[in-house]
């Protein structure tokens, strides 16, 4: 008897499986809606935010950008959205009367991030993959020392 | 004594600084006339993308040939004509063969366009700008290829049937039956448009 | 009318019949109420299209339009030597190198079953980034799972520069 021949099954029926796990997981996820969050902050030095109401943003977003390299100490939220996207599709996120953006499902697994200024105009665009839990933020400077950020979240 | 700066200078100073490599001065411009050269791009493409590339591709190549151009048009003009030319290789590369050939039936059979009744309102007075513009969009969608071409060439260009022939490659015959036909059915579509009001 | 007639009609509406047939047009317009309402309906479209073109306006920032054509421009004009393609990147590269349909097939299946690499993932991230501005930054975190896009502007900037965010004054 060959002892070999077991191991051998073993290996291309683990292989097969796994294989066949990871293309059903695919293709679940190409026709899933991905979740998403919007959230417009401003980033102070200051600890009690200029505007009464606004409250900090969450923990786990604060440590995330404590480790960029911006230099503010305190963020608060101004606005957040929550939206799913359709695989191929697009959403449109207005978070305050000046500051809206756009978000695309392109080639299945990336995402388009399109930013539009006041009067609407198209002012940048950035594309790339972004996994569950991943972040995109964009910010700049505003008056007094302090900046704004725009932070797309991918939930799911 | 300080220099002007560029968006004091016209056109033609702009042109014969951008000409000795100040690309700053081509740079005004292209935002002075960014939207006529897009303009023109989207009523012949009917899509904002490919209007945009194409416009962007215009301007890269009126920086290439600047040395060539002699004022002897206005330089808006010798650029909308760079553009025009970018779209039409474009749309004879796509060959959007079956549309052009139920148009070339109706045509042939004797002028549908003969059979609309005059429009005897004026279909767009008292629009708002947005308005008008959604409703022309939604017209000029509506043409085939060469009749939006015919047009854009006329009625935004402003060329003659014996230049437009040339461009199109027709006789002066064809262009101004489907001169015709484009007007008469652009009218044809606003005015329903209007109805819906 | 006949066809002929109507593309006169149409060919005076363009200024483009001698003085002579002109004038001819203009006799029989006098008496005839239809041509006079189809002249009408060719002058009306032509101010609506005017009208039209004048109120088309390019959806893109100043900054961002001219961004894309001054890079090709510069792109173009660089030593044939240093011209690199527009889409560039780690990834491009092994896509436009790795021979075999076979191994292709194995880096591919790999790619699926493993997370990307470190390198890979700044190639697709910074390969595909346009904006306004080349001053602005990106900076990609991805042990944190974080793209920072930084415009790194003054914040008294006026609207026109890339300033999509809320001012707190």
């Amino acid at each position: 008897m060959n002892r070999w021949l077991p191991t051998r099954r073993l290996w291309l029926f683990a292989f097969a499986a796994g294989l066949l796990a990871l293309l059903a997981h695919r293709a679940w996820a190409a026709t899933s809606n991905l979740k998403f969050e919007a959230q417009l902050v401003w980033g102070t030095n200051d600890e009690k935010s200029a505007k009464p109401g606004l409250k900090p943003v969450e923990e786990r977003v604060r440590e995330k950008l404590a480790a960029l390299p911006i230099r503010w100490e305190h963020y608060f939220e101004i606005n957040r959205k929550a939206f799913e996207l359709p695989p191929g599709g697009k959403e449109h996120v207005r978070l305050s009367e000046k500051c809206s953006v756009e978000v695309r499902s392109v080639e299945g697994k990336k995402i388009e991030v399109r930013w539009y200024n006041q009067k609407k105009e198209l002012v940048g665009r950035q594309t790339q993959p972004l996994r569950k839990g991943e972040m995109i933020v964009l910010g700049g400077n505003a008056p007094n020392a302090t900046c704004w950020l725009v932070i797309l979240k991918r939930l799911e | 004594m300080s220099a002007k700066p560029h968006s004091a200078l016209d056109d033609e100073a702009l042109v014969r600084a951008a000409q000795r490599g100040d690309m700053a001065a081509f740079e005004e411009l292209v935002a002075r006339h960014r939207d006529k050269i897009y303009a023109r791009a989207l009523a012949l493409m009917r899509n904002e993308e490919e209007a945009i590339d194409l416009s962007q591709e215009a301007w890269v190549k009126a920086w290439q040939r600047l040395q060539q151009f002699q004022h002897e048009s206005s330089f808006s003009t010798w650029l909308t004509r760079i553009v025009i030319n970018l779209c039409l290789d474009r749309l004879r590369r796509q060959k959007r063969e079956r549309a052009e050939s139920i148009e070339a039936l109706e045509e042939e059979s004797g002028g549908v366009e003969r059979l609309m009744p005059v429009v005897t309102v004026n279909p767009t007075a008292g629009l708002e700008r947005a308005e008008l513009r959604a409703r022309i969009e939604r017209a000029l969608n509506q043409l085939s290829v060469p009749h939006r071409t015919v047009i854009v060439l006329h009625e935004f260009e402003g060329m003659e049937y014996k230049r437009i022939a040339q461009v199109m490659g027709c006789s002066i015959g064809t262009v101004m039956s489907r001169l015709f036909y484009a007007r008469r059915r652009l009218a044809a579509l606003l005015a329903e448009l209007r109805k819906r009001d | 009318m006949n066809a002929e007639r109507e593309l006169q009609l149409q060919a005076y509406a363009d200024g483009e019949l001698a003085p002579r047939d002109a004038a001819e047009v203009e006799r029989w317009l006098a008496g005839d109420p239809e041509a006079r309402a189809l002249l009408e309906e060719i002058r009306h479209t032509r101010e609506a299209l005017r009208a039209y073109e004048a109120a088309v306006r390019l959806p893109e920032s100043r900054e961002f339009y001219w961004s894309k054509i001054e890079r090709e421009i510069r792109r173009l004009e660089a030593p044939e030597r240093e011209r690199v393609p527009a889409s560039t990147g780690v990834w491009a590269l092994v896509q436009r190198w790795v021979p075999l349909a076979g191994l292709a097939a194995v880096v591919a299946l790999l790619f699926a079953v493993w997370n990307w690499s470190r390198a890979d993932r700044l190639a697709e991230v910074n390969a595909e980034f346009a904006l306004a501005d080349a001053e602005a930054l990106t900076y990609l975190h991805y042990d944190n799972g974080v793209t920072l896009v930084w415009l790194p502007y003054p914040a008294e900037t006026e609207p026109a520069r890339a300033n999509t965010g809320e001012t707190l004054n």
